[in-house]
C-alpha cells in the first residue's frame, strides 16, 4: 500500500518537472510561430467545433454514435499535429510525457493528492524562464510562487490527513 | 491585447485544466477499474488483440497487407469495440476541458511572460479541489482550504504583473 503511494508520489513530482519544461518550450515555440496564422487556422476551429458537438451529443441519444467518436479522435489527432508542426515539436513531446506520468500517478493515488504534487512545475518553469528566456524574477514573483508551492503542500498534507483519518 | 483580457483567458484556461483530472479519475473508476482493473491492463488487453491482427501479414507470408482477407479482417468493428467503449462521457468531458484549457493558455502565452502566466494556472488546484469536493464527494480538510487560500493569495501577488 505504502509502496504504491510512493510510486504515485514520485510519478506526480516527475510529471510536474517535465510539465514545467514543456511550458517554457511552448513559450519559445509561440514566439517563433506566425501568430496570426495560428488563430486563423481553419482546421483548429473545425476541431473545436467537433469537440463542442461531441460534448453536446453526450446529452442526446447520439452519445454512443461511432461517427462522432471517430470525429472526436480525428480532432484530437489534428490538435496534436497542429501543436507539433505549428508551435513546437519538443514541447509537445514533453507535454505528452508529463501527461502520461500524471495519468499513471492517478492510478496509484487520489486526484486530490496527485494534482497538487505537480506544483513543483511553477518553480521549474520560473527558474528556466529566468535562465533561458531572460524573464524577470522579482521578490514579488518568488514570494508568489512560494505561496503557491506552500499552498500545494497544504493541499497534499490535508489530503493525506483525510486519507489517514479514513483508515 | 489588454492585460485584464489575458488574465481572464488564463483564469478560464486554469479552471478548464483543473476540471480534467476529476473526469479522468471518474472515467478510471467507472470505465477502467471494473472492466480491466488498471490502465496498464487495459492497454495490454487492447495491444494483445490488435498487435497480432496488424502484424499477421508479416508472419503469414501469403496473406499480405494488400490481400482481401487482411482488409476485411483488419477493419472489422469487433476488433475495435473495446476502444470505442472506452470513449464515454467522462473521457470526452475530461479531454475537451483539458485540451481546450491548454490551447487557450498556449495561445495567451504570446501576451505575457511564461513564468507569470504559468503561475496563474495554479488556480487549477482550486478548481480540482472544489470539483473533487462537490462532484466526487471527496472530503475537504481545513488544511486544504488553507492551502487554497494561500494559492489564491500567491496568484493575487503575481497576477498584477501581466
Amino acid at each position: 500500500m505504502h509502496r504504491k503511494f510512493d510510486v504515485g508520489v514520485i510519478l506526480a513530482i516527475f510529471s510536474g518537472i517535465v510539465y514545467g519544461l514543456a511550458s517554457v518550450a511552448f513559450k519559445q515555440g509561440i514566439e517563433i510561430a506566425n501568430y496570426s496564422s495560428l488563430l486563423t487556422d481553419k482546421g483548429l476551429w473545425m476541431a473545436v467545433v467537433v469537440f463542442a458537438l461531441v460534448w453536446l451529443s453526450l446529452f442526446t441519444r447520439f452519445k454512443s454514435s461511432h461517427i462522432l467518436k471517430i470525429a472526436f479522435i480525428i480532432s484530437i489527432v489534428y490538435i496534436v499535429l497542429f501543436m507539433v508542426f505549428k508551435i513546437s515539436f519538443f514541447a509537445v513531446v514533453l507535454l505528452v510525457v508529463a501527461f502520461l506520468l500524471a495519468f499513471f500517478a492517478l492510478s496509484y493515488i487520489d486526484a486530490s493528492i496527485a494534482w497538487p504534487l505537480t506544483g513543483c512545475k511553477y518553480v521549474v518553469c520560473s527558474l528556466i524562464a529566468y535562465l533561458l528566456l531572460n524573464e524577470s524574477l522579482t521578490i514579488i514573483n518568488i514570494s508568489g510562487i512560494a505561496m503557491i508551492l506552500l499552498g500545494s503542500v497544504f493541499l497534499v498534507q490535508g489530503a493525506e490527513s483525510v486519507v489517514k483519518s479514513l483508515k | 491585447m489588454p492585460s485584464y483580457t489575458v488574465l481572464i483567458l488564463v483564469v478560464i484556461s486554469a479552471i478548464l485544466m483543473g476540471t480534467f483530472p476529476i473526469f479522468f479519475k471518474q472515467w478510471n473508476s467507472v470505465n477502467i477499474a471494473p472492466n480491466y482493473g488498471t490502465i496498464g491492463n487495459c492497454i495490454k488487453e487492447i495491444y494483445n488483440e490488435l498487435f497480432p491482427l496488424w502484424t499477421g501479414p508479416l508472419v503469414h507470408g501469403p496473406k499480405g497487407y494488400l490481400s482481401k482477407e487482411f482488409w476485411s479482417e483488419a477493419f472489422k468493428y469487433e476488433h475495435y469495440s473495446k476502444i470505442f467503449d472506452l470513449i464515454d462521457g467522462y473521457l470526452v468531458t475530461g479531454l475537451v476541458t483539458g485540451i481546450l484549457g491548454y490551447l487557450i493558455w498556449i495561445l495567451s502565452l504570446k501576451f505575457g511572460e511564461v513564468s507569470i502566466l504559468f503561475s496563474i494556472t495554479s488556480l487549477q488546484f482550486i478548481a480540482t479541489g472544489i470539483l473533487g469536493y462537490s462532484y466526487l464527494k471527496e472530503r475537504l480538510s481545513i488544511w486544504q482550504v488553507f492551502g487554497m487560500a494561500l494559492i489564491i493569495a500567491g496568484v493575487a501577488l503575481i497576477a498584477p504583473q501581466i
